[in-house]
Parts: C-alpha cells; sequence; structure tokens
C-alpha cells in the first residue's frame, strides 16, 4: 500500500528551511575558516569574505612549527593514547567485577563510581589542585595523564559493566569447568567477548582527551607543555597583540581536521555509541 | 562454585579504579566542604575556620549573584533553542530525508569538536573588526545591526548562546532521533487511520513515547548550564567582566583573587543549585511511563 504521504505543508516547508538553513551557515563557517587559513593577512583585512589569492601553505608551516601546534599535536597524541589505553584498562577490570561478582556493597560502589557524573568539577578544583600540587603532579604530563585516568574512569565502568552484564554466562562456566583461572577467564575469553564494548569506550575516551581543556588549563603551566587544545586558547588570546589571524585559522584546522576524519571513518559507531552511553541511565 | 573462584578478583580488579577515584575525586569534594568554611587564601599555612560566613558573602556579593542570573539566562535561552530544534530535525531526520547521513553528519559533527575550537570559530565571526557576522551584515545593507557582539553582556547573552547551541545541539539530536526510532510505525499508521496529521501525531504520539529521552536531557541540559565555563572563559579572552557565570567567577575567585575558602563555598553552592534543579524539574516532568 502506497503510504499517504502527506504533501509538504507550511509547517514542514519552514522546517525543512531552517534545517537546511542551519546546515548551509555551520558548513560556510567552516567553509571560512578553512579557505582563509590560505589567505595572506594583509588580504584578509582587506576583505574578510575574499577567497585567497594563492594558496599560502606557509601559513600553516608557521603555525605547525612557529606557533608550537606541531609540538602540541605531539603532546596531546601521546597523553590521549596513554590515558586511553590506562583508563580502558582499569575500567574494564573494575566493570568485570562489579557485572559479575556477587559482593556485598555492589550496587553501592557501583554507584560511587556513576555519582562523579553528577559533580561539576568547579566543586573540587581547588582541594584537588592543591592536593596534586603536594604531589608534585601539576605542571607534569605524568600527573596530567593520571588525572585524566581517574576522570575517564565513572563514564566507562558504566558502559563496561552494562556490556559484561549483557553477555552469555556459558563460556564462563565452560571455561571454569575446563580448569581455567578466574584470570585465564578474563583475559582470554570476557575480554575479547567485550571488543565491541571496548571499542566503543575507547572512542569516547580518545575523543574526551583530546579536546580536554578544562584540566590542562588548570594543571598546565609550561608553554612547551601544553595540549593542543591549551595552545589554541592561548593563540587565541594573542591576537590582540599579534594579529597573525590567518596563521591561528592554519593551526584551527589542524586540531579540527583529526576528529573530522575520525568521524567520517566511525560517524555510525560514535552515535550508537552516544545512545547506549546515555539513554542506559 | 564460579562464585567462589571469581571472588578472588575483586580486590585487585577493583583496586586501582577505587584508589584513583578516592584520591582524585572522594576526597577532594570533601575536602572542598571543609575548605568551604575556611578563610584560607591558598598560600597559608593555617585555614582559619569561619563557618557559614562564605556562604553568607556569596548570597550578599554583586558579581556571584550577577553570575547566577547569567547561568539561568544561558541556561532558558539556550534550552529555548536546543530542545525544540533538536526536535525538528529529529523529526525531520526520522523521515529519511535524501542525504540523511550528510545532515547527520553536519549537524553532530561541531559535538566532537574541543570547546576551544568552537570558541575561537565563533570568537572570530563576531570579531568587530574581521569577524564574518558583521561583514555580512555590512554586504546585506544591514549595516546597523552590526555591533561588537562580544563587547557588552547585553550582546554577548545571545551571541554565545548560538555558539553553545552550535556546539550542544548535535548529541541532543541524535539521541532524540534514536528514541523516536524505537517508537513502533504500527502507532503511526493507525494513528494516521484516524486522520491525525503530521503535527497531531507529533503531540500524541512522538512526544508522550519519547518522554523519559525528553526527561533525562533536560536534566543533562541543566546540570551543564551550571557547569558552563570553557567556552566562556576563551570566547571573552579572559576579560570577565564583559559577562561572568558562576565557573568563570569561581575559576578567578580561586585563582587570581586568592580567596580558595570563599570559591570553593561558590563551588558547593553550583552544585547544591544544580542538585536541586535537576531533582524539581524531574520531579515536575515525572510521569507514569508508557510501556509498549
Amino acid at each position: 500500500m502506497k503510504m499517504p504521504r502527506s504533501r509538504l505543508s507550511t509547517m514542514g516547508l519552514v522546517a525543512v528551511l531552517l534545517m537546511g538553513g542551519y546546515c548551509l551557515s555551520s558548513i560556510i563557517a567552516l567553509f571560512w575558516v578553512t579557505y582563509t587559513s590560505f589567505k595572506s593577512n594583509t588580504e584578509f583585512f582587506a576583505s574578510t569574505w575574499a577567497l585567497p589569492e594563492s594558496l599560502r601553505f606557509e601559513n600553516y608551516s608557521y603555525a605547525w612549527a612557529n606557533a608550537q601546534i606541531g609540538h602540541y599535536f605531539f603532546n596531546t597524541a601521546y597523553i590521549t593514547v596513554l590515558s586511553t589505553v590506562g583508563t580502558v584498562t582499569i575500567a574494564a577490570m573494575a566493570a568485570y567485577v562489579l557485572a559479575r561478582v556477587l559482593f556485598p556493597m555492589r550496587q553501592f560502589v557501583f554507584y560511587v563510581f556513576l555519582s562523579a557524573m553528577m559533580v561539576p568539577p568547579m566543586l573540587y578544583l581547588f582541594p584537588l589542585f592543591v592536593q596534586m600540587r603536594h604531589m608534585h603532579m601539576t605542571n607534569s604530563h605524568l600527573g596530567l595523564i593520571i588525572l585524566y585516568i581517574a576522570n575517564g574512569l565513572p563514564f566507562s565502568i558504566f558502559v563496561l559493566t552494562g556490556f559484561f552484564r549483557s553477555l552469555p554466562t556459558e563460556m564462563e562456566e565452560a571455561a571454569f569447568i575446563d580448569g581455567a583461572t578466574p584470570w585465564q577467564t578474563y583475559w582470554k575469553i570476557m575480554l575479547p567477548l567485550a571488543r565491541p564494548g571496548l571499542i566503543t569506550v575507547s572512542i569516547f575516551n580518545f575523543i574526551y582527551f583530546w579536546n580536554e581543556f578544562f584540566w590542562s588549563l588548570i594543571l598546565l603551566r609550561t608553554g612547551k607543555l601544553y595540549t593542543l587544545a591549551r595552545g589554541l586558547q592561548t593563540l587565541f588570546w594573542n591576537m590582540s597583540t599579534e594579529s597573525r589571524w590567518t596563521e591561528l585559522f592554519a593551526g584551527l584546522v589542524i586540531v579540527m581536521l583529526p576528529l573530522i576524519i575520525v568521524f567520517i571513518l566511525l560517524q555510525d559507531r560514535i552515535t550508537e555509541g552516544l545512545t547506549v552511553g546515555a539513554v542506559k541511565g | 562454585m564460579i562464585q567462589k573462584q571469581l571472588r578472588k578478583l575483586i580486590w585487585p580488579f577493583l583496586l586501582p579504579a577505587l584508589v584513583l577515584h578516592t584520591v582524585f575525586f572522594i576526597v577532594p569534594v570533601i575536602n572542598s566542604f571543609y575548605y568551604s568554611l575556611t578563610s584560607w587564601s591558598g598560600i597559608s599555612l593555617e585555614k582559619q575556620f569561619v563557618g557559614l560566613a562564605n556562604y553568607v558573602r556569596a548570597f550578599t556579593d554583586h558579581t556571584f549573584i550577577m553570575g547566577l542570573e547569567n547561568v539561568l539566562l544561558f541556561g532558558v535561552l539556550g534550552f529555548v533553542l536546543v530542545f525544540p530544534l533538536a526536535l525538528l530535525f529529529a523529526v525531520i531526520l526520522n523521515r529519511k530525508p535524501p542525504a540523511a547521513r550528510f545532515l547527520k553528519f553536519v549537524v553532530f559533527a561541531p559535538t566532537l569538536l574541543s570547546v576551544v575550537v568552537t570558541a575561537v570559530l565563533w570568537g572570530s565571526i563576531y570579531n568587530p573588526v574581521i569577524g564574518l557576522l558583521n561583514e555580512s551584515l555590512r554586504t546585506l545593507g544591514l549595516e546597523a545591526w552590526s555591533r561588537p557582539w562580544l563587547g557588552s553582556r547585553h550582546n554577548a547573552l545571545p551571541a554565545i548562546t548560538v555558539a553553545m547551541v552550535w556546539q550542544g545541539l548535535g548529541t541532543y539530536v541524535i539521541l532524540f532521533l534514536a528514541g523516536m526510532q524505537k517508537i513502533p510505525v504500527s502507532y503511526y499508521e493507525s494513528a494516521e487511520l484516524d486522520g491525525a496529521n503530521g503535527r497531531q501525531q507529533f503531540w500524541h504520539v512522538t512526544l508522550p513515547l519519547l518522554w523519559d529521552v525528553v526527561q533525562i536531557l533536560v536534566i543533562l541540559w541543566i546540570i551543564g548550564a551550571f557547569q558552563a565555563f570553557a567556552l566562556i572563559f576563551v570566547i571573552t579572552r579572559g576579560y570577565p567582566n564583559v559577562i561572568e557565570v558562576l565557573g568563570t567567577y569561581i575559576y578567578w575567585a580561586g585563582f587570581q583573587g586568592q580567596a580558595i575558602g570563599y570559591a570553593s563555598a561558590m563551588g558547593v553552592i553550583m552544585f547544591l543549585m544544580a542538585l536541586t534543579f535537576s531533582l524539581v524539574v524531574n520531579r515536575l516532568m515525572k510521569r507514569e511511563t508508557i510501556q509498549y
């Protein structure tokens, strides 16, 4: 039967125009940043809208080398990778126990982790900063990584506990009957089974750490330790005295590009993961 | 039998997470309540106990009240934009329009960008000299509308709200869409047979069945609104007097004003307010869950 698809009503038309307009302005804004990043500053100040006369790749080498974006890129990359691996490893172990082992206080421990998702960082910022200064963990990448791991745990434990609970118990039982130790069962049977969940959680942590700004603002003082978010912010704030806008835009593109590529490659996985993470709560 | 085996894992597997969570979350949270009762500057060795003085001070502090006011304004203004837009876009995407994947991509991509990227992008768009917005208004002959968008509270409020909406909208669209896709098609078919038009179907089928999702997202929005910090902090380039929210005021009070005790008290107030708001709204929105 043919669906009696309603002809486009006035409301429908307005809706479609609204969404089209929204998407179009979004694309124009990003397009503007991208082509401006190839202009010279003289051209840019002469006309905001005009397309570049020639593609100045120098802006990119300036942003990468002189403005230190390249340096921040490597800082961010290794901090993000180590934090993601650390978070997922520790969260998976905790989640496995919380999902599969019956012990008193199990629910309580689970909620103690979850509570962090409701608490604004402004609540515990100062005590945490003072404490980390005592521990010599401020202005250090190691300190930042450890804090990131602690920060990534609640969300990761939440999602992975749900995931482990959804797995069948038969294979675990069979492994134990065959005489496997709990550690072997976890490592050889359960972790491989949990792979889709682990990948989703890794992607989310990776994006979160890659973009993270707040804690790197609080903890990092020395320029050479900066991450991309922190470095870009400093560059932007310096614009009032420096006015190297097109180089700033080149930096902006360098920061945006990896995430846009990741999203193009993993669009479905990311949008699905988001649904699992948010709605189950 | 299996449980006996598994129990051996409890401590070794739970300990690393528990230690990190305790040291970097629970202890500072508890300390924060303690700090908030002192007049500690952050430097002196002694923390002088002042009782609830910091809390009293906050509610007589003009800037704090202003910050709270701005949080509420941003929260309400953003809500009024985000929820209708997100629902509308989700409805459109749910009807599988041409290029749905691409549209989803465009709406959702900003969510994945760092808040600093959003701030720099919109900060440049709003720049009075080279900004895209003023320049476009001039081109369109609407020069009278151009202004220093981030120069005063009056203009910054809507301008920054738009940037917030741009960054946040994607999550809401995706989650509404996921909720809509769970509603059985047969409901719409019978509504259609009963002669319900698109708008009636939205109000009487989609929205009631989506209520759980709406509830969760409203709470998410409230918590996010109270926490607002990074976007405003970066986009105003450290000139907090243009527009101050609770987050930026607490940050400056603690790190520049060296009033750690006072800043902690304001942090506690922020947390308690966000919590109360969420609980009240959750209560108000409670309805019987519809099973389907």
